[in-house]
């Protein structure tokens, strides 16, 4: 278990895929008892089991439910207890559980968890104080609360797709489902504001969260913008509406790319003095309004200098001058990226049934420590023993049962 | 109001605000209702026009030089009379002011947002959020193949480095409480790590089994169909996963079950263009919210209307729900995201007593 600020607090984590998965995590890097509680199938949804892309080594084998990268990658520093809430010796332990936490997080679609008998005032009852976050895609009201809903799904209804682009009026999405890492860092938010005022008032909490609102803050800008001036142009998002330079420009190679965003005058000026090409010389270039209205003469002046040289070298050299720029970096540049090895963000963790794995790390350093205790994604009911034995006080003999009922499991059923 | 605004009253947090980061996470702290005051500090990353509003709404503010002598002791001072300091002025000014060393009083955190975190290599070099994106593997995903890679509208690092310093503020101020250890501790965030702890699959993808995710324009890697295409009066997006090709196809192209081209997952990517052709066809007389409201309403499939921004803001769900905050900008009523999340009201038992609350072992 991760050590951290949270530690002596306990999460009961019901989620699936990747939104609720990353909010439990968060909370598990911060030190939180996170148990996460698993159907015995180990497939689909739950270990993305089917999905054979992200198998280590592209295989399988015997238990793929324990070999799937992004499952192994959300679920550090949690434990595994398999439950078949299908089943009413479940449901009596997983209320016993509940009673002995402080967080429960499901992602389930609205209304799911009232299905199983196990919506909020169930769980309240087993513990007054609890606090239960429910993270349907839409929320838990509304006229879309039943509507099915994944990160790719929800993202072209929250008006982004209209603002990411080339400028030309085609609408965009990202293809990575962005609103799954904001559904995330939300829950993780929720949880914690939930869990300051119970510290204060006593108050147990049952928090709505939609996916769906959790995406749109951080382009709030854009649509009060799109308030003000209703008929604003569309810009190739790679472009800024105030500054310039701003934009993605080729590099030396076949796909190669760099990224420079110079803000304000000395930045614009240490790249024209880097570059040694008199651009702050030139009447069109001279003023940040003249670089807008001359937009498309200056990012071509630009990637005409940019288009022979190596990207991530560039970048370096760009922000030694004083300008904000990056090498557009793929998968294997990113894990080899300085900066991060240097503070030692990636973590490596050797798992059972796959192979010691650099994994990306947290952001957050407390008083300056990294990760300390960490422990890699558990196997599929790894910790039943744990939970059933050494938290809820059943005999080996009542645990032998349990796997022989089917409500415990550690391996998948069907 | 809801029980979320209130849900953090008492709780001071001073914003040192030189880029959007310390904005955001003010941002949450308000909407949360925490008193939060803002020291808004000159920078080329500092965040203007209606991105400032949006971030700037019920705060209060103080104007402080900061190369004014004795500025740094005034911020310290200034600092023990909060809970929570949060700032993501960069390095070096951190350490010219002595912030990392704001202690006493009520000071339980100071929170450092910063491109780069405090140590490393890079640690004080310049940095935008369309860089940190290009850094953190995301822009290289967006876009079209062959064209030029897309960067991020808005500030999506910012919000991102908002959330998580959020979280690890309100964690160490609350072991504080429950400890009753009553020191500062220093929470540091860097957004490049932000963002690069945030990817689905992005490197596990390669640490696993060598796959390099690249850019495929409005298409998933891997599942399709998974992207937006043109309908009668706009685009229509769908996340047609596994799960939900039989209905999907039910409902827009039977023919398309007996079809091998698209009988698997796998074929469905290799003929991707002959999919998209046939599902063209199939809804291009039909409006997006007809589309939205059949395919989820009767087929239970994951498909949405790709809403322009204008139709955001009058999203009946969002109204229904009270997402939007109206206030008056520039002598006009106007609407802002308010917090995403929201404690339901009515459902919880009564307050048991904080000190009762039964501590795991």
């Amino acid at each position: 278990m991760a050590e951290g600020p949270l530690a002596g607090i306990r999460v009961v984590d019901l989620t699936r895929v990747w939104a609720g998965p990353l909010g439990a995590r968060i909370l598990a890097d911060l030190g939180a008892h996170v148990v996460k509680v698993e159907a015995p199938n180990g497939r689909g949804a739950a270990r993305g089991a089917t999905r054979g892309g992200q198998f280590a080594a592209g295989d399988p084998g015997d238990r793929p439910w324990n070999r799937q990268g992004s499952f192994n990658k959300l679920n550090r520093n949690k434990q595994s207890f398999v439950l078949n809430l299908k089943k009413p010796r479940a449901h009596e332990l997983f209320l016993e559980l509940v009673a002995q936490s402080d967080v429960v997080i499901e992602n389930f679609s609205a209304g799911t968890m009232d299905d199983l008998g196990l919506g909020y005032q169930a769980l309240a009852a087993a513990n007054p104080s609890i606090v239960y976050l429910s993270m349907p895609g839409y929320g838990l009201t509304g006229p879309y609360r039943d509507y099915v809903a994944y990160g790719p799904s929800i993202e072209p209804m929250t008006g982004l797709a209209h603002l990411l682009g080339y400028g030309d009026g085609v609408p965009r999405v990202t293809s990575i489902a962005l609103p799954d890492a904001t559904a995330g860092t939300v829950a993780a938010s929720a949880v914690m504001t939930a869990l300051w005022r119970r510290e204060v008032t006593g108050q147990g909490a049952f928090i709505d969260l939609s996916q769906h609102e959790g995406f749109i803050p951080f382009f709030a800008g854009e649509l009060v913008a799109h308030q003000v001036e209703p008929d604003l142009p569309p810009i190739s998002s790679n472009r800024h509406r105030v500054h310039a330079p701003h934009n993605i420009y080729r590099c030396a190679g076949g796909d190669d790319w760099i990224a420079i965003a110079a803000r304000s005058e000395e930045e614009w000026a240490a790249l024209s003095r880097f570059a040694g090409q008199h651009w702050v010389d030139d009447p069109r270039f001279a003023t940040r309004e003249a670089r807008k209205a001359n937009e498309d003469a200056l990012d071509a002046a630009i990637e005409a200098w940019t288009a022979g040289r190596e990207k991530i070298e560039l970048g370096s050299m760009l922000q030694d001058a004083g300008v904000p720029a990056a090498a557009v970096l793929n998968a294997p540049e990113l894990l080899s990226e300085p900066q991060l090895h240097a503070r030692g963000f990636f973590v490596e963790l050797d798992h059972p049934d796959v192979w010691p794995v650099s994994y990306p790390g947290t952001p957050v350093r407390i008083d300056g420590v990294g990760p300390q205790g960490w422990t890699v994604a558990p196997t599929l009911g790894q910790h039943n023993e744990a939970i059933l034995g050494g938290l809820l006080g059943l005999s080996d003999a009542e645990i032998a049962d349990l796997y022989a009922a089917g409500v415990t499991a550690d391996r998948p059923n069907s | 109001m809801d029980s979320t605004a209130t849900a953090l009253q008492g709780v001071k947090v001073l914003e040192l605000r030189a880029r959007a980061s310390a904005g955001f996470a003010g941002r949450l702290f308000v909407d949360a209702g925490a008193e939060v005051t803002t020291v808004s500090v000159p920078s080329p990353g500092a965040p203007s026009g209606h991105l400032l509003q949006y971030l700037e709404r019920g705060k209060g503010s103080l104007a402080i030089d900061l190369g004014a002598a004795g500025a740094g002791d005034r911020l310290r001072s200034l600092a023990a009379e909060h809970d929570l300091l949060v700032t993501d002025l960069d390095p070096r000014e951190i350490e010219h002011l002595g912030l990392q060393r704001a202690q006493g009083g009520r000071l339980r955190a100071r929170v450092l947002i910063t491109p780069f975190g405090m140590t490393g290599p890079y640690r004080d070099r310049p940095a935008s959020p369309a860089t940190i994106l290009a850094l953190s593997g995301h822009t290289f995903l967006l876009g079209e193949p062959g064209e030029a890679p897309l960067t991020l509208p808005g500030d999506y690092v910012g919000y991102q480095s908002g959330l998580y310093a959020y979280s690890a503020a309100l964690a160490v101020l609350l072991e504080s409480r429950r400890s009753g250890v009553a020191v500062a501790r220093t929470v540091e965030v860097s957004e490049l790590e932000a963002l690069a702890s945030l990817h689905q699959h992005t490197t596990v993808n390669y640490t696993y089994s060598g796959h390099i995710r690249i850019r495929k324009g409005n298409r998933w890697d891997g599942i399709h169909p998974i992207t937006i295409l043109p309908c009668a009066d706009g685009w229509f997006g769908m996340c047609i996963v596994a799960t939900f090709w039989e209905n999907f196809a039910r409902w827009l192209g039977p023919q398309w079950l007996t079809d091998p081209r698209f009988a698997l997952v796998t074929d469905r990517v290799e003929h991707a263009d002959e999919l998209d052709a046939e599902i063209r066809a199939a809804i291009a007389t039909q409006t997006k919210v007809a589309l939205q409201e059949e395919g989820q309403g009767r087929q239970r499939v994951p498909v949405g209307a790709v809403r322009t921004p204008a139709e955001i803001l009058d999203d009946p769900h969002l109204r229904e729900r009270g997402f939007w905050r109206e206030e008056a900008v520039e002598g006009r009523k106007v609407i802002f995201p308010s917090v995403p999340y929201r404690f339901v009201e009515g459902q919880a038992p009564s307050p048991v007593s904080a000190s009762a609350i039964e501590r795991p072992a």
